[in-house]
């Protein structure tokens, strides 16, 4: 026992307090001061603007549920369909899938008013008509449109799951496809339904890019809690918004926490070595799944195909012709945005991850109650609205003992601190895997806590780390609602401006950055990939889940 | 023959995973598919349910083509190694999951389903949910949901093989006793050849996707047909040109003056196994735990009896 160990032991309440310490400060006490500071700031109380506006909050839930419901309804339609489709088809179509995990979140209204909107592509120009698109059906039909991606994604990881003796069983018992997947596919997934529905449902509350760009006069909480900081500077009825939203935002979420787990209980398979085979192309569900999912397909295309032909074209006499001008005339907004995007996105992903893989080490592997603890509280800000913690940050740091508002330092806490609530779930999943008692080996041999890290811990999770890596990068690409309200002049970042240009109308130049986005995480997801694939070769036999029996 | 397979061939991209293989089975009778991991029998099994399609070759089942018909529409059913029960519905309705494909009422599936638990000898269990039953009910479950839609063939992949030794032999036993009962045709695979022997009214023996025997238990241990079924098939000291001793044959016993000589004593509780060396040669030998264990250095005489393959 000698120095060495006493380095370790500093070294590790070092890292353990200066964690604990930071998601308090920059998760914990933004969210706190927001909460005390609307209750009990002079002004309007909760009471009367909640009475007074009810009519902002009936409209936000009718959007919403009906945005849930859609959205879910067609991501099942999507699931269902690779159950009958060839590996081939399914690795192609989850490509096109995940390309819209990294666009931007208002990419598709964009595309929508491109395509539909007073001077739209087909509307105006192809159907010389003049309609309006504007209101709650566009945002419906928006929201529906591109959460159905991520709904799908999700519901299709659990369909690959499912026990495929499961299903074996059912079919050599006699049941047909439309048996099948009404009594063991749908049930079997009930859990990931509930999950993607209540996502679905806390996202469309939050999103007020959407209802700002094609919403029209119609009104809700996310985009009135947005004007009122953006054009009149009313950061207390900004305030009274999000508390709104909150409510059920947090109903949402216990309920979420619930069926996850639930979730997570029964798909841990037995995973047998077998294969399921692509069900038999016939039945109810064969066609209604097909048919949705090609007109869903088809949207998707619609909406990048417009994106891209707007970044490479210009308008010459009613016609489209392909030019660069739109990626110079966006030169003048971005200046030296892309370098800062990215650079902050790198920033995000790195030290967002390495603060969650930490946080689950001391959670998950040295079961430390107090970090469960802090875990939770990382995970505020995958529940509240994005423009809520971006908003924590506006009233907590504006002020003694800690101002920090109009530096560029606050926006990359604030992305770093954001990725926390997703890093720590994806860290969870890649620790879940690795055997004890490679950690209890360390010990055993003489090693340290520092060991651990060093010889274990993050050598046997680097590519959990590398993914969530990736998905902290992303999400910091295509980010708005947390930051747009602490980016000043001088530090903007990629999805703002987009988001500016849009409203502005110019909607060439916002195809271009959004085309910008799109390429730099696809690159990004390439790299990340890549190491994967190079180092992933030898490292089969470290987890648990690929062991053969 | 009631299930007859004639030159099944199932290839998988160019490499031929198995070849022609014909043999049939008798209705009522259990036929043991057994071979090493990695030999075909799971894919053979796959052929007979229908879940891949086969290259080559017809499957006929009671006289009906079946070859080209899907899963679903087979008069057979399978009890996979995973159990595989539905883990959304309770015991009764595991059970009677199968019987809603047939023609019958609710109440009659009831019914049909109380009788099989009553078989399964777990009455008490119809509420119970299906993550409460231990793995031994559990694949009892399994088996009764299997039988209770009365398929004309009934195929069981390795489906003991999660369980400890002494469940395992109490549900051969049992299975045997309801096959009985239900006149019930049967393909059985596994690679453990207690199993086979105690099942099967014959065991098809498989190597690398071809069939090296089909024969009863007694017939595979006394005359084996090549070397692959005699190295499969109990234990033996090979000798040369094709003959060899069981090391049951081998009858030693305490002799100063005996020619053999103990080298390795391994206690088995009902058996002892001994390694003894015999005119420069070692031989595997095995007795009944009867007498008080030989030591090792003590000289034995030893008498045996030679058996040899029909073909080398």
């Amino acid at each position: 026992m000698g120095k060495n160990h006493l380095g370790s032991k500093i070294t590790n309440w070092f890292v353990y307090i200066v964690i604990s310490l930071s998601i308090l400060l920059f998760i914990f006490y933004p969210y706190l001061s927001i909460f005390v500071q609307a209750l009990h700031e002079p002004g309007e109380t909760f009471n009367s603007f909640f009475m007074q506006n009810i009519k902002l909050t009936q409209n936000s839930l009718f959007v919403a549920i009906i945005t849930m419901i859609l959205s879910v309804f067609l991501a099942v339609s999507v699931t269902l369909c690779f159950a009958f489709i060839s590996k081939k088809w399914q690795r192609l179509l989850r490509v096109f899938l995940l390309i819209t995990m990294v666009s931007p979140p208002f990419v598709t209204s964009l595309a929508y008013i491109t395509l539909f909107g007073r001077r739209g592509m087909i509307t105006h120009d192809l159907l010389q008509m003049t309609i309006e698109p504007y209101g709650p059906q566009g945002i419906i039909l928006m929201q529906t449109l591109s959460f159905a991606s991520l709904n799908a994604l999700v519901l299709i990881g659990l369909l690959k799951q499912l026990e495929p003796s499961l299903i074996n069983s059912a079919r050599s018992l006699g049941a047909r496809t439309d048996a099948v997947i009404k009594d063991i596919i749908l049930p079997l997934l009930k859990p990931g339904l509930i999950v993607v529905a209540l996502i679905s449902f806390i996202r469309s509350l939050a999103d007020f890019q959407t209802p700002t760009i094609i919403g029209g006069s119609f009104k809700m909480l996310a985009s009135e809690g947005y004007f009122a900081v953006i054009s009149m500077g009313d950061i207390h009825k900004a305030a009274l918004i999000n508390l709104t939203l909150a409510i059920p935002a947090l109903i949402g979420f216990f309920l979420y926490i619930k069926y996850d787990h639930a979730m997570s209980v029964q798909h841990h398979g037995l995973s047998s070595n077998m294969k399921a085979f692509p069900l038999p192309k016939k039945g109810f569900f064969f066609v209604g799944s097909v048919i949705l999912s090609v007109i869903f397909y088809l949207a998707l295309l619609l909406q990048y195909g417009s994106i891209v032909m707007n970044a490479f074209s210009v308008k010459v006499m009613g016609n489209y012709q392909f030019s660069l001008q739109p990626i110079i005339d966006s030169q003048i907004y971005l200046n030296d945005t892309i370098t800062r995007t990215i650079l902050y996105s790198l920033i995000a992903g790195l030290v967002g991850s390495l603060i969650s893989f930490l946080i689950i080490y001391y959670s998950k592997v040295r079961n430390d109650r107090f970090m469960k603890f802090i875990e939770m509280v990382g995970t505020f800000p995958y529940i509240l609205p994005g423009t809520f913690f971006g908003l924590g940050y506006l009233y907590a740091f504006s002020k003694p003992p800690l101002i920090m508002t109009g530096t560029s330092i606050i926006v990359i806490i604030n992305v770093i601190f954001k990725q926390v609530a997703f890093a720590t779930k994806a860290a969870k999943a890649s620790v879940s895997q690795i055997e004890p008692t490679y950690f209890k080996t360390v010990h055993d041999l003489g090693g340290t806590v520092v060991n651990e890290w060093k010889d274990v811990f993050f050598p046997m999770t680097k590519q959990g780390f590398a993914i969530t890596f990736l998905n902290g990068f992303i999400s910091t690409m295509t980010t708005i609602g947390s930051i747009i309200f602490l980016v000043h002049p001088g530090q903007n970042m990629m999805t703002l401006v987009m988001f500016d240009v849009v409203q502005r109308g110019e909607y060439q130049v916002a195809a271009v950055i959004a085309c910008m986005i799109i390429l730099i995480c696809l690159v990004m997801s390439g790299i990340v990939f890549g190491f994967i694939s190079l180092s992933g070769k030898d490292w089969g036999y470290v987890f648990r889940s690929k062991k053969s029996h | 023959m009631f299930l007859e397979v004639k030159n099944l061939t199932k290839k998988y991209s160019n490499k031929t995973v198995l070849h022609s293989l014909s043999f049939g089975v008798d209705q009522n009778k259990i036929l043991v598919v057994l071979g090493p991991s990695g030999c075909g029998k799971s894919t053979l099994l796959s052929c007979l349910n229908g879940f891949i399609t086969v290259d080559e070759g017809t499957v006929f089942l009671d006289g009906q083509n079946i070859t080209k018909l899907y899963p679903e529409e087979r008069d057979i059913t399978t009890v996979f190694q995973s159990y595989s029960l539905f883990p959304h519905m309770d015991v009764m309705q595991n059970l009677m999951y199968g019987l809603k494909f047939k023609k019958i009422s609710r109440n009659d599936a009831r019914k049909k389903a109380l009788k099989m638990l009553h078989l399964l000898q777990m009455d008490e269990f119809s509420n119970t949910k299906i993550q409460d039953l231990s793995g031994g009910q559990q694949q009892r479950i399994a088996l009764g949901r299997s039988l209770i839609v009365e398929p004309k063939l009934l195929l069981l992949d390795e489906p003991f093989s999660n369980l400890d030794e002494k469940l395992r032999l109490t549900m051969r036993h049992e299975l045997r006793q309801i096959q009985k009962e239900l006149n019930m045709t049967m393909v059985f695979v596994t690679h453990d050849q207690q199993e086979a022997f105690s099942i099967g009214d014959q065991i098809l023996v498989m190597d690398q996707g071809q069939i090296q025997q089909i024969d009863t238990g007694q017939g595979l241990y006394s005359t084996p047909k090549n070397h692959f079924v005699l190295k499969f098939i109990g234990d033996s000291n090979l000798l040369d040109n094709g003959e060899y001793i069981r090391p049951e044959d081998i009858v030693i016993k305490s002799d100063s003056n005996g020619d053999g000589r103990i080298e390795q004593m391994d206690f088995q509780g009902s058996t002892i196994n001994y390694l003894i060396k015999y005119k420069e040669r070692v031989f595997h030998v095995t007795c009944l735990n009867r007498i008080e264990p030989l030591k090792v250095g003590t000289h034995v005489d030893v008498q045996y009896k030679v058996s040899k393959l029909e073909e080398k």
